[in-house]
């Protein structure tokens, strides 16, 4: 029965040439959703090893420079010096700070666009260096970047709306319906099996072509992750189709059908997500950052004023840097502790904003069961690396750089002072005060594989399995003979 | 005809229940829409106008020191927003609204807002713009796919047409009705355009006329195309299918799409490479030569051999020729960057011919100056205020300099004679040519559709005929 | 006279407060072909979608060879087989693709010579049988309609409406293959508006009005009577 159902089914979309329609258009779906965000991904890892290329190319310059540097007698200035440590602290010092999208990238594009991927570090304040961003048109960042996130969330579901709304109900119209039960068919099995058949038709090749694509384009793709991917896109087609059941049973028209059920996708997949978006920015609202730079330029203003006491409270917190013996501490020392002010003086202010993310995000946590696409879109961003969590790892990574450098630099500076490198004698050329540029500490990333919880995806399927139970029930009154009215025409 | 059809329609939309229902959810979003972009704007343009004031403040007392420290100082501006901005935010939370101005440096703006949020805010907030160009359209087809095919189902057409019903009156009535019914929903838009039109001294009245025209003609065409295939199509599923397509396809594949391939077509070096060129194009022997050369000339100009002879201060002349030097490196750079990001804009406009969506889109952020354009005017105009302020630093350095006993300070005094920046967004003439794509794509499609519907009047007339 | 195939007992059927049967009895014996006559709204539909087991009598019984399928729908409609007036098939598929389907939804395995017989059997035209439905005229669906209850072999035969549209000789073609039914054993109960039709082709005619059986003609007295106006008198009456 199950064989001549699907047989027949399958016969009927295939002379309305809906299959090869519909496998053509997810196919090339996953095509273009596939390839746009895999150069997409493969840009920031051209921008990343550029970026690692060039500080390499910078210390091996450096050492063949060397020699050349010792024996110059000509005067330096230290801002255009690479062998002196304040120039390299300030000005020169190529290193980089840089986040390598994972191989799941292409899966979700997510925030990747929009949030830093690589820091050209120096020695100035944090608040200037972690605001740095790629400068790309603003209004493909609102549009998006077409992944496959975008396909799965928006398109799958509309593609098994538009194939599935009058699964039943055409045959309950066209009359074949009363036809196949009097020969003792079941409506049960036949909505059971159109809605099988026809999803399968969307959802398998998509995920097909976008799995094997995801396994033999981008390097390293690990089982777990594709398994993940293929999981979180089965529920959530699951979801749908079980949405479509539902809706079939109610026994109307498949017009009816169809606008009920793209009522519920505009719903659950435009309204309620952007809902949500706006009352979690009504909750926890994100502090201006107009604001935010008042208070950095009055924290940069008092740091300024009181930097003889900005270094005395310095040299208090650090005291293996202070100078032996008395005497006024050089520039570099001064403002390595300004800046240190001034990021401790920003503290409150960086934590604000980042308290009212980590609100945002946890509201954002218990409202995405309101619908879900916010549910399948957290699992994929994260599964593709460019969730919050990687990059909050990866910007605590940033900031611990960031103190090592400036650790280093404090430490090398007050040494070279201390033995008076930085006062060369009348006539003589500046003293090289680095010599070796890898002695600088270099980035170096351990960023763990993103954990998850599936928790959210048990909400989806029990969402499935209870609209599927109260359709099942639906139909199977149609098949039982002690109906009150008459409900197949 | 067209009073009894707004009735009939009336009627069935009463006894259906399901239309009010849509239409009382779209109301109802969005007036919250219309709430809470308001108080946005209004909080933006408040912080706006603190921190601006206080920046000024900041420069004005920032205390006696040289010029050039006053420039490494710099300044911070803001950029302000248009009243219509409460309605469209365009673009706002993807660009930096945020910009320092500083010596030797054009920097680019700072702190876009979406940095700021959660992942989830990439599905969109809830904005009276998207609930105009993406709701609304939806809701017209959800009301109106069944007008004619429905009738035709029933065998009610037939009966209207044999009655003596005009095609082309029985057509445009029901278009009408489609078209008031979502013409009442930019009321609440209308009333804030009056609003800003009555409450603002320098209304911008081009701006909001444009915006609520353009939305005017978008739902006049979503209204057209909704009742032609209703009145082409045999049934009112298949009506609603294709409908529902296109919708797909203009409001959310489309655009999406066409930007995506506007960035491949135009591509745009990383940042990175852009930052690497601009100091390794700036910095270079070629600029120490031009430097030396610039003294020699100085030198031999005066007749003097060393610079402690010149009349001046020669380090604030220096200082300006490096400003000079470096601000045509920049000029170079910038306008090859924007050049790149302009092409992208106008691709992403011709794609208007391929949906309405991207004529609207283009022209509502446009008249709500919450563009990429209108950032742009903003981000040069700043940057000449950046060189003013390098000049007046400079050049004061220059001529003052060397009265001075040591090491030269100045106050107050020259802090003022830099004016305020204070900006104001170009009238909105001054846009127009480049935003013509966008015009002509508007009335290319109300022309097509006005054709379509013709064509669909005069397959009722043959209906009528049969 | 042996056991009636449909047998209808009493039966009532109230759709909320409008009484649809009130107590109507039917016999169809085994080769026997009953018309089923009334106005619009005396209840034909409502007894026929009882018997198909669609619609759940308040009162009253059933009985299709035997079988309740108020009890036991399934082996119910194994002996059915239901003609409407216009027979719904899937217009993408073929004739024989059709009767195929709908046959081997019943479990009755044939080989496609047998199912073509069939079609034969029911003079649907060769150049037809492998063309989509979509094609058919609605006299050639009801022959695949036909066909299917012929595979089935139905004891009973329910139509309903069914030579309203079809061009006379179409018609006159139909009532042919439901007399070689009738022939072979089949109880065919059919509610029509065709006086003509059910004057030539009936065994019996019931008249129903307002969900009441009101007259019961025989073959042989609609030899004799003008159906028409005994038809109008019972209306009349009833209304």
């Amino acid at each position: 029965m199950k064989r001549l159902i699907l047989a027949t089914e399958l016969k009927n979309l295939w002379r309305e040439k809906l299959v090869l329609t519909l496998f053509l258009t997810t196919s090339v779906l996953a095509l273009v959703a596939f390839f746009n965000a895999h150069y997409f991904a493969n840009k920031q890892r051209d921008v990343v090893l550029a970026a690692q290329q060039m500080q390499q190319q910078t210390i091996q310059n450096a050492k063949a420079g060397l020699p050349e540097r010792l024996a110059s007698t000509e005067n330096h200035k230290w801002w255009e010096d690479p062998y002196d440590l304040r120039g390299q602290a300030f000005y020169l010092m190529q290193n980089y700070a840089t986040k390598t999208p994972l191989a799941t990238a292409p899966i979700a594009t997510g925030q990747a666009d929009v949030l830093p991927y690589y820091f050209k570090m120096l020695i100035k304040e944090k608040q200037h260096i972690v605001h740095q961003y790629d400068y790309v048109h603003p209004l493909s960042l609102l549009l998006g970047q077409f992944d496959l996130s975008f396909v799965v969330i928006y398109l799958l579901p509309l593609l098994i709306i538009s194939i599935c709304f009058n699964a039943l109900a055409s045959e309950r119209q066209g009359g074949q319906l009363r036809l196949l039960m009097l020969q003792g068919g079941s409506a049960t099995h036949l909505l059971t099996y159109q809605l099988l058949l026809r999803s399968a038709l969307i959802v398998m090749p998509f995920l097909l072509i976008s799995s094997l694509l995801l396994v033999i384009i981008r390097d390293q793709m690990g089982v777990t992750e594709l398994l993940s991917y293929n999981l979180i896109v089965l529920c959530y087609s699951g979801f749908w189709i079980a949405l479509t059941a539902w809706v079939n049973s109610r026994a109307k028209s498949a017009a009816n059908n169809a606008a009920t059920l793209v009522t519920c996708w505009l719903a659950l997949v435009i309204v309620v997500p952007a809902l949500v978006n706006t009352s979690i920015a009504l909750l926890d609202p994100t502090p201006s950052r107009i604001h935010y730079i008042d208070s950095l330029r009055a924290a940069s203003d008092d740091a300024q004023k009181a930097s003889e006491k900005t270094l005395a409270q310095y040299f208090q917190d650090h005291p293996e840097l202070a100078k032996n013996g008395s005497g006024a501490s050089d520039y570099a020392t001064k403002k390595i502790a300004t800046i240190n002010s001034v990021e401790r003086a920003m503290e409150v202010q960086d934590a604000r904003f980042l308290n009212a993310q980590q609100a945002q995000q946890q509201s954002a946590q218990k409202l995405q069961y309101l619908s879900p696409a916010l549910i399948v879109q957290t699992l994929l961003v994260d599964l593709a690396g460019n969730g919050l969590t990687r990059h909050h790892a990866f910007m605590s990574e940033v900031e611990a750089h960031h103190q090592a450098l400036q650790r280093f630099f404090a430490n090398e500076i007050a040494k070279a002072n201390q033995r008076g490198d930085f006062a060369p004698c009348d006539g003589c050329s500046t003293k090289p005060t680095l010599t070796n540029l890898a002695d600088i500490p270099q980035f170096s990333s351990e960023l763990a594989t993103p954990v998850y919880s599936y928790a959210p995806l048990i909400w989806l399927l029990l969402l499935a399995v209870g609209l599927l139970l109260i359709a099942k029930r639906r139909v199977n009154k149609l098949d039982s003979a002690n109906n009150k009215e008459v409900l197949v025409v | 005809m067209l009073q009894s059809t707004f009735k009939k329609e009336w009627l069935d939309t009463k006894r259906q229940g399901q239309t009010l229902w849509l239409s009382g959810i779209a109301v109802l979003l969005l007036l919250l829409a219309c709430v809470t972009g308001f108080k946005s704007h209004q909080s933006y343009q408040q912080a706006v106008n603190e921190v601006s004031q206080s920046e000024q403040l900041r420069w004005l007392n920032q205390g006696e020191k040289g010029p050039h420290s006053a420039a490494h100082y710099g300044i911070y501006v803001v950029k302000p927003t248009t009243p219509l901005a409460a309605l469209d935010d365009g673009l706002q939370a993807y660009q930096g609204n945020v910009l320092r101005l500083e010596a030797h440096i054009r920097n680019d703006s700072l702190f876009r807002s979406a940095q700021d949020n959660v992942p989830l805010s990439r599905f969109g907030s809830l904005s009276p713009a998207f609930v105009l160009q993406v709701l609304l359209p939806l809701l017209i087809i959800l009301i109106g796919y069944p007008l004619l095919a429905r009738e035709r189902e029933q065998g009610t057409l037939k009966q209207l047409l044999a009655a003596g019903a005009s095609p082309a009156k029985l057509f445009f009535a029901k278009c009408a009705v489609l078209f008031t019914l979502s013409c009442l929903f930019l009321l609440p838009v209308a009333l804030f355009l009056l609003y800003s039109q009555t409450a603002s001294e320098a209304p911008y009245t081009l701006r909001n006329a444009l915006f609520l025209l353009s939305y005017l003609i978008y739902l006049l065409l979503w209204a057209l195309i909704t009742t032609t295939l209703s009145s082409l199509f045999p049934t009112a599923r298949r009506a609603l299918i294709t409908l529902l397509t296109i919708w797909a396809f203009a409001t959310l594949l489309l655009p999406k799409l066409a930007m995506n391939i506007a960035t491949t077509l135009h591509p745009q070096g990383s940042g990175q490479a852009f930052q690497a060129k601009l100091e390794s194009e700036v910095y270079t022997d070629a600029r120490l030569d031009a430097i030396e050369k610039f003294k020699q000339q100085t030198l031999a100009q005066y007749g003097v051999s060393q610079v402690a002879d010149l009349p001046f201060d020669y380090a604030g002349a220096q200082l300006q020729f490096g400003e000079q030097y470096a601000d045509k490196i920049f000029d170079r750079l910038f306008k090859a960057r924007l050049e790149q990001l302009e092409a992208q804009s106008q691709s992403y406009q011709l794609a208007g011919l391929l949906t309405p969506f991207i004529a609207v889109q283009t022209l509502s952020m446009a008249t709500a100056a919450t563009d990429f354009s209108h950032q742009q005017s903003f981000e040069n105009a700043a940057e000449q205020h950046r060189r003013l302020m390098q000049e007046v630093l400079n050049f004061n350095q220059r001529d003052h300099g060397h009265k001075a006993q040591g090491h030269y300070t100045a106050g107050k005094e020259l802090w003022q004679q830099i004016p305020e920046f204070s900006y104001q967004y170009p009238r909105f003439t001054h846009y127009l040519p480049h935003y013509a794509i966008s015009l002509i794509s508007l009335a290319f499609w109300l022309i097509v559709l006005v054709l379509l519907s013709l064509f669909a009047i005069k397959k009722l007339r043959l209906e009528e005929q049969r | 006279m042996t056991t009636p195939i449909i047998q209808i007992n009493n039966l009532q059927k109230r759709f909320g407060e409008y009484q649809a049967l009130q107590g109507l009895s039917l016999a169809v014996h085994q080769g026997e072909i009953l018309a089923l006559l009334g106005p619009n709204g005396a209840g034909k539909t409502t007894t026929i979608n009882c018997l198909l087991g669609f619609l759940q009598p308040d009162a009253g019984e059933i009985t299709i060879a035997g079988v309740n399928p108020q009890l036991d729908v399934v082996t119910a409609r194994q002996h059915l087989a239901y003609i409407p007036e216009q027979v719904a098939l899937y217009p993408r598929l073929t004739g024989l693709e059709n009767l195929a389907y709908f046959s081997k939804v019943a479990s009755i395995d044939k080989t496609d010579d047998e199912f073509r017989t069939l079609l034969a059997e029911v003079k649907l035209p060769s150049h037809a049988v492998d063309k989509p439905v979509a094609t058919y005229s609605k006299g050639m669906r009801q022959k695949v309609g036909i066909a299917i209850a012929l595979a089935k072999q139905a004891k009973a035969l329910i139509l309903d409406e069914p030579t309203s549209g079809l061009d006379p000789s179409a018609s006159h073609e139909f009532s042919q293959l439901i007399q070689s039914l009738a022939k072979q054993g089949v109880a065919i109960l059919m509610a029509t508006h065709d006086l003509y039709r059910a004057q030539e082709d009936a065994h019996r005619v019931a008249i129903i009005n307002q969900g009441q059986l009101v007259d019961t003609l025989l073959f042989e007295q609609l030899k004799e009577v003008q159906l028409e106006s005994v038809y109008l008198k019972h209306i009349k009456v009833g209304a």
